[in-house]
């Protein structure tokens, strides 16, 4: 058992919500969540000793300058590259930072205003400079290709996935029917249409094989996490929500960030090569298995996505997940409710830190009508081969 | 022209190619005059394991190894996975929406991304052929047609 992991707990969670056009900055998100956050748990900003943060500028705000605008004196800080697969890196940083005393309270902080940018893929976008550095861009983007944003390496990987296994286009619907009737259970939520199957199959396709009802919604967000050790959680208002262990990023030659491992998109071996299931990091240091989690959250960018966080942590075998996912298994009432919040399909993309307070929602029984019955486990896990496992 | 050169045809849409790449390096720049000013794509072969990589890396991602030869790809493949934009995600490209790319696997082995030219419904394992496309500012870059009978 990973000593660290077992001795670490989030103490509070905040947000400033999701909107598609707030009209708020970036850094005023951040005091709206930051502020409801040490509400939540009963500190004070002084207590504050650490701080964490995903997304900088010009989409969110720099560690340093959030420091220095909400009057946080920390002895402790960082900062990840701005994409959305580093929300598990931040948690497991706070983790060890606090299991080594670092710091007695960290704040883990996503702030960013997506609505001011233009459209994915054009010039003025900020990922756009991604696509042309060293290298390529992290998605695959190939601008001459015309292969432009993420989408394109998403639905590059979708259409080999669907074509090796004979996946139904009707069949991928079921992910974004089951986050959108989370979704109308979830006020902060800024998709609450009610959606059927006809709906979704009607959906325009953006880069084919993936049509819009398959893409997340850009949002303007805030979320703050504070995390301290569980023995001092104990003494704080709220029911800690401890961190039981977990795994980092994947990367190397056979891992391509929007593919299962083994798909072979990109210059990636079309062999996998990784442990399976339960045999990862995550379940083998927890004693835990894919059976005993009550409910899961992932990376949902983009729908596939979904279908990939379930075979690769092992709930269902490599290929069957869009079998796997009919008949409502993914659903609050089902097997294992997945994105209950309604995910970056239908809450708004916030790269994780929805799913992250929906996790504590979760475990402290206060997700109202999304409750999942008698939560005692809940699991943060990606496409890129991270994952979380929290309890209560 | 070299034996080993493939047809280049003037790109349809609009725009600079280089606006769209990283920066050459002292990497890379053989791997782009190839295609500019001969025609040729060119693969990196490490002499050490003999493997064909591109896109052009300094160090052979198979064995660590540095030591490379130039080596001109055939041009044929087969579509390994393709995707079709039916929104413009870039200007150059908004005259041509929709329009395909694909990924290939080339007979060398490396895949590589390119436009599919003239494939009105792609086909995962259909064989194509590389057909080079010059753009405004004088960059050629690689797309993917239908390979002709026997290639």
């Amino acid at each position: 058992m990973n000593r660290a992991s077992t001795t670490v707990s989030v103490a509070g969670v905040g947000t400033a919500g999701f909107a598609r056009h707030s009209g708020v900055s970036a850094i005023a998100l951040a005091d709206i969540a930051l502020t409801e956050a040490l509400d939540d748990c009963g500190l004070s900003r002084a207590s504050v000793d650490g701080l964490l943060v995903h997304i900088g500028s010009p989409r969110g705000a720099d560690y340093d300058t959030l420091a220095r605008m909400l009057g946080l004196y920390v002895g402790f800080a960082g900062q990840t590259w701005a994409h959305g697969r580093f929300t598990g890196t931040i948690i497991q940083h706070a983790v060890l930072a606090l299991a080594h005393g670092l710091a007695e309270y960290v704040v883990c902080l996503a702030t960013f205003r997506n609505s001011v940018w233009g459209r994915h893929g054009t010039t003025g976008f900020p990922d756009f400079a991604e696509a042309i550095r060293e290298g390529g861009g992290p998605h695959a983007e190939t601008l001459p290709a015309g292969l432009a944003a993420p989408i394109g390496g998403a639905a590059m990987a979708a259409q080999r996935y669907m074509h090796v296994y004979g996946v139904d286009a009707a069949k991928l619907g079921a992910v974004a029917l089951a986050q959108r009737r989370a979704a109308l259970q979830n006020p902060l939520a800024v998709m609450r249409e009610p959606l059927d199957l006809a709906t979704y199959l009607r959906s325009p396709f953006v880069v084919e094989p993936l049509r819009r009802l398959d893409c997340s919604v850009p949002v303007d967000t805030a979320v703050a996490v504070v995390l301290t050790r569980a023995d001092r959680a104990r003494d704080m208002p709220r029911p800690p929500v401890d961190v039981l262990g977990f795994q980092g990023l994947s990367a190397g030659p056979d891992e391509f960030v929007f593919g299962p491992p083994g798909l072979g998109v990109h210059q990636v071996s079309a062999v996998n090569r990784r442990p399976e299931g339960a045999a990862q990091a995550v379940f083998r240091t927890t004693g835990l298995t894919p059976a005993d989690i009550d409910t899961l959250h992932c990376y949902d960018g983009f729908s596939p996505q979904v279908l990939w966080t379930l075979e690769r942590f092992g709930f269902c075998p490599a290929g069957e997940s869009a079998d796997w996912v009919q008949g409502g298994r993914i659903e609050i009432d089902g097997e294992l409710p997945v994105n209950t919040s309604g995910g970056h399909l239908s809450e708004g993309h916030s790269n994780g830190w929805g799913q992250t307070i929906e996790i504590v929602r979760q475990l402290r029984g206060e997700a109202g009508p999304r409750q999942v019955n008698d939560c005692q486990t809940a699991m943060w896990a990606t496409t890129f081969g991270d994952a979380i496992i929290y309890g209560r | 022209m070299a034996v080993d050169a493939h047809t280049v045809s003037e790109f349809p849409g609009t725009g600079a190619a280089s606006d769209l790449m990283p920066s050459r390096t002292d990497d890379t720049e053989a791997f782009y005059s190839a295609l500019d000013n001969d025609g040729r794509l060119l693969l990196q072969l490490c002499r050490a394991c003999n493997r064909h990589r591109t896109p052009t890396v300094p160090v052979c991602p198979h064995c660590g190894a540095r030591e490379f030869t130039w080596t001109a790809a055939a041009g044929t493949g087969r579509l390994y996975s393709w995707v079709r934009y039916h929104r413009p995600y870039l200007s150059p490209f908004a005259s041509l929406t929709p329009y395909s790319v694909g990924l290939v696997e080339l007979a060398e082995g490396p895949r590589m991304f390119g436009r599919l030219v003239g494939i009105p419904s792609p086909v995962i394992g259909m064989r194509v052929r590389t057909v080079l496309e010059r753009w405004s500012d004088g960059v050629v870059v690689p797309a993917f047609g239908a390979a002709e009978e026997g290639e």
